[in-house]
């Protein structure tokens, strides 16, 4: 089996599992008061810690969610009933995950104004656009850090620089960076940002919204206060210590294979360039997360493809797991400007620690042959 | 000799490697082992021990006490004495523990864990993905749908999953609220005092936004249904009311409440989070438009929780984003969790009656044992109406925070109320709300049991509270 499609979620690390099996016999709510509680409690800050040791803040200002799209929704929803009379005005870009976008069009429901940023064909962000559309009635900018279906980064540095002269929130969606890419919320003026445990090797069902001290933001869930009031509910105990081993390990251990990561991907990307015709590697001109790859075969169909593929224990995705449920084309690379056959042959790479040159020397045998035989296929 | 390196300031608590310099016995070995994994070095000469943070280096280091040296963020020298006994119990105590708190969460059944382990290992993919892994996930959380629509008699498709009771009580009665187009004339929420504070900080936030809140009065603990008739106007949205409460357990008569509300346009949430398991739910039976039950109630998971949603009602999502859960709920889907939840909820079907008659069982032996040991108590309920699994009581002269606390550290662990308010030394707002006294409420506590509970622990506990009872009366008497 060659898993492919680590962007849409990734193996538990070997680590985290026994981690977790060790710990699987704790279950005392870490809301309680007696010992039992606040045995839990104290394990759940210990998570807390690594999880802020590896975005750089500091442990109170991580509040842990079900996960990436909870989190994205709580910095939206949370931070605009603090905005001041006036600022209505939200900017994010095209090319953002589902529960960005759609979370921005309820908001344009509610009567707020957005600016969707425009992207290049590099799949970076139109920054002159950004520079002319922000102004003092701006109240949040929310951009990803990488993008989930091209890898591209995006240029953090230069929208913090932008946005230095106006008082707005910025949220960074960095779901995609984690254990990918060194990050630290220190080094840019990032008030909130989004990570998702099950990208990097632990489990579904847990994520954190960073919350840098001094945000102001409300909840969006009510009840038993938990999280510091932002985020009410029983804890996913398992699921958030799971994330805090993990976390250590993306730190530590994760990013230090991502050479071998960039170099397989390279090397996959360098053989269908070589060897494919008429494939274009969507966002190669940007800078990109070191495991990403996204092709555009022209003239296969993408989900055709992919399932073509996964019959050959070959598990790759076309287009963001979100979505693909739904068939519509990529709105990132429609964003992107791609001409329409290349929007819906696109495929989507993403590498883990935990493939191997061997399978990617499979992948070259199987690949021509499947694009072949798709390409030929009367229609 | 030991050697504790840290790599960086914010690691100083977490993230330590401790190195012995010299030989380590095997006795030690053996120690170290059963928390950390021990690397040794035989051409060194040295050990590594890495320790994956604070909770386990204690562990180790339970029953000795020695030096290490280590060198800090600025890689100065640092000698620090480390103590025995910094306040957390060794992990293998926790196990000797009595549990009576079981209405705040439960221990994973280990029926539930073996099920849940496939999606440790191999089963890693996201459901929404197309390839055939993927669909695969997919397959067998759709079967675990079904598994958890069959213990309330709904169809599967009317379940969405969420990340616990807390976010569906608030998906239904926010995303009720939303969806409604004429909000400002169908303003009106009908609830109750009791409720968990889910739906109740939920009610206060709409009633910042300009709904009105009604509270129904309550006659030992239920909700008076002449008084619900009458709140129901046409300017009702919602009732909303649980089935069975968290604090002393009565049961609400929803069938009755379901006929009341089923002749109004307004519809019904039940928060079920805690009657799930323990007595029969069907919906149809109690014409419910809503319905929140928990996993981590019934020896499930925590993190995991569903929102039933007739399939006649539409309500608003409140978290927006992939298509998820009939676009229901967007966010990549807590596939363990609702494995787990699935396995749980049939387990719990299957062995209702057996731990309904356990309940029982345990209930009674529990007061047969506090009159027995001539141990003044109250109720702060009535038995007939209350679920079995559930004893809040109050014993006079002892304050409940003190008993509480005394009872644990003889290893019984119980409760003064709901988990998520026990910081507060205030009594119980529930207690409070059913007409018990301060100073009644200040002496109470809750006795939870579960289906791991013996007649041994419950007259472990009774003995620990005769003797705690003893001590304090010496105490004032001298």
């Amino acid at each position: 089996m060659i898993y492919l499609d680590n962007n849409a979620s990734s193996p538990l690390a070997p680590q985290v599992k026994q981690f977790l099996l060790e710990h699987l016999d704790i279950y005392a709510n870490p809301s309680s008061f007696h010992t039992l509680g606040k045995n839990s409690r104290q394990l759940l800050d210990v998570a807390r810690e690594q999880v802020a040791y590896l975005l750089g803040g500091s442990p109170r200002e991580i509040i842990f969610t079900s996960g990436g799209t909870e989190s994205n929704n709580l910095a939206i929803l949370g931070s605009l009933p603090c905005a001041p009379k006036g600022q209505n005005h939200i900017i994010t870009t095209k090319v953002e995950h589902p529960s960005v976008l759609n979370t921005m069009r309820y908001c344009e429901k509610q009567g707020w104004d957005i600016t969707y940023l425009p992207v290049c064909k590099s799949g970076l962000p139109d920054l002159d656009y950004l520079t002319n559309s922000i102004s003092s009635r701006t109240f949040l900018v929310s951009v990803m850090y990488a993008n989930n279906e091209t890898g591209v980064i995006l240029p953090i540095d230069e929208i913090t620089r932008i946005l230095e002269k106006y008082n707005v929130i910025f949220h960074v969606d960095a779901t995609q960076m984690i254990g990918r890419q060194p990050l630290s919320v220190s080094d840019h003026s990032i008030d909130l940002l989004t990570i998702s445990a099950h990208k990097f090797h632990s489990l579904k069902g847990a994520g954190a919204l960073y919350v840098k001290d001094g945000t102001r933001i409300s909840s969006t869930v009510q009840g038993g206060k938990q999280e510091r009031n932002l985020r009410s509910g029983t804890e996913n105990f398992h699921n958030i210590i799971a994330m805090g081993q993990a976390s250590y390990l993306a730190k530590t251990s994760f990013l230090d294979k991502m050479d071998k990561i960039e170099q397989m991907r390279n090397h996959l990307q360098n053989f269908i360039l070589h060897n494919i015709p008429q494939c274009v590697v969507n966002g190669i001109r940007a800078p990109r997360i070191a495991n990403t790859l996204n092709v555009s075969f022209r003239g296969v169909l993408g989900d055709v493809l992919v399932r073509e593929l996964s019959q050959h224990n070959v598990y790759v995705s076309h287009g963001a797991a979100c979505s693909s449920g739904a068939r519509e084309p990529s709105h990132v690379l429609k964003a992107m400007n791609l001409e329409w056959d290349f929007i819906t042959s696109a495929i989507r790479f993403s590498f883990s620690i935990y493939n191997t040159q061997q399978q990617i020397e499979d992948l070259k045998e199987l690949l021509p042959k499947v694009v072949d035989k798709l390409r030929n296929m009367p229609e | 000799m030991f050697r504790k390196v840290v790599q960086t300031d914010c690691m100083k608590r977490r993230v330590v490697k401790y190195y012995s310099t010299t030989p380590m016995s095997s006795h030690m070995i053996m120690r170290f082992e059963k928390y950390a994994k021990v690397e040794t070095f035989p051409l060194l000469k040295t050990y590594k021990v890495n320790v994956p943070h604070q909770f386990l280096i204690q562990g180790i280091i339970d029953g000795y006490q020695f030096s290490v040296s280590y060198k800090n963020e600025h890689w100065q020298k640092h000698e620090e004495k480390l103590d025995i006994d910094l306040g957390i119990e060794a992990k293998e105590n926790l196990a000797e523990k009595i549990y009576f708190d079981y209405n705040a969460t439960t221990p994973l059944d280990p029926r539930v864990l073996q099920k849940i382990m496939p999606f440790l290992q191999n089963l890693y993919a996201n459901p929404h993905s197309a390839h055939s892994l993927g669909q695969k996930v997919n397959d067998e959380l759709q079967k675990a749908r079904s598994k958890v629509a069959k213990i309330i008699a709904c169809s599967p498709h009317e379940l969405i999953f969420t990340s616990g009771g807390t976010e569906s009580i608030n998906m239904a009665l926010l995303g009720v609220v939303r969806h409604e187009k004429n909000s400002q004339k169908r303003n009106t929420i009908i609830t109750a005092a009791t409720e968990h504070s889910a739906t109740l900080k939920t009610c206060a936030f709409l009633q910042s936004q300009g709904f009105k809140i009604k509270y129904l009065p309550l006659e030992n603990g239920i909700v008076s249904l002449s008084a619900l008739e009458e709140y129901l106007d046409e300017q009702t949205l919602l009732v909303t009311l649980m089935h069975v409460n968290n604090e002393v357990g009565t049961i609400q008569p929803v069938e009755k409440i379901g006929q009341i509300v089923r002749n109004s346009p307004a519809l019904l949430h039940i928060d079920a989070v805690q009657a799930l398991g323990k007595i029969p739910i069907d919906v149809q039976k109690i014409h419910v438009d809503l319905l929140s039950i928990s996993a981590h109630k019934i020896y499930g998971p925590k993190g995991i929780g569903a929102l039933y949603v007739n399939e006649q009602v539409n309500i608003s999502p409140i978290i927006w984003g992939g298509s998820q859960e009939y676009q229901l709920r967007a966010g990549t889907q807590n596939v363990p969790g609702i494995i787990g939840m699935g396995e749980a909820c049939q387990i719990a079907l299957r062995e209702m009656e057996k731990n309904s008659c356990h309940f029982h069982t345990m209930r009674q032996h529990f007061l047969q044992q506090l009159a027995q040991k001539q141990i003044t108590f109250k109720l702060n309920h009535q038995l007939p109406t209350s679920l079995p699994t559930t004893l809040n009581i109050s014993f006079p002269e002892i304050d409940g925070d003190t008993l509480m606390m005394m009872l644990d550290e003889k290893g019984v662990i119980v409760s003064r109320g709901a988990a998520c308010n026990s910081k507060s030394q205030e009594p119980s707002a529930t207690l409070l709300s059913l007409g018990i006294s301060q100073s009644q409420a200040r002496n109470s506590l809750r006795f939870s049991f579960g289906k791991y509970t013996t007649s041994e622990e419950i007259n472990i506990c009774i003995n620990s509270i005769a003797e705690i009872k003893k001590t304090l009366n010496a105490k004032v008497l001298s």
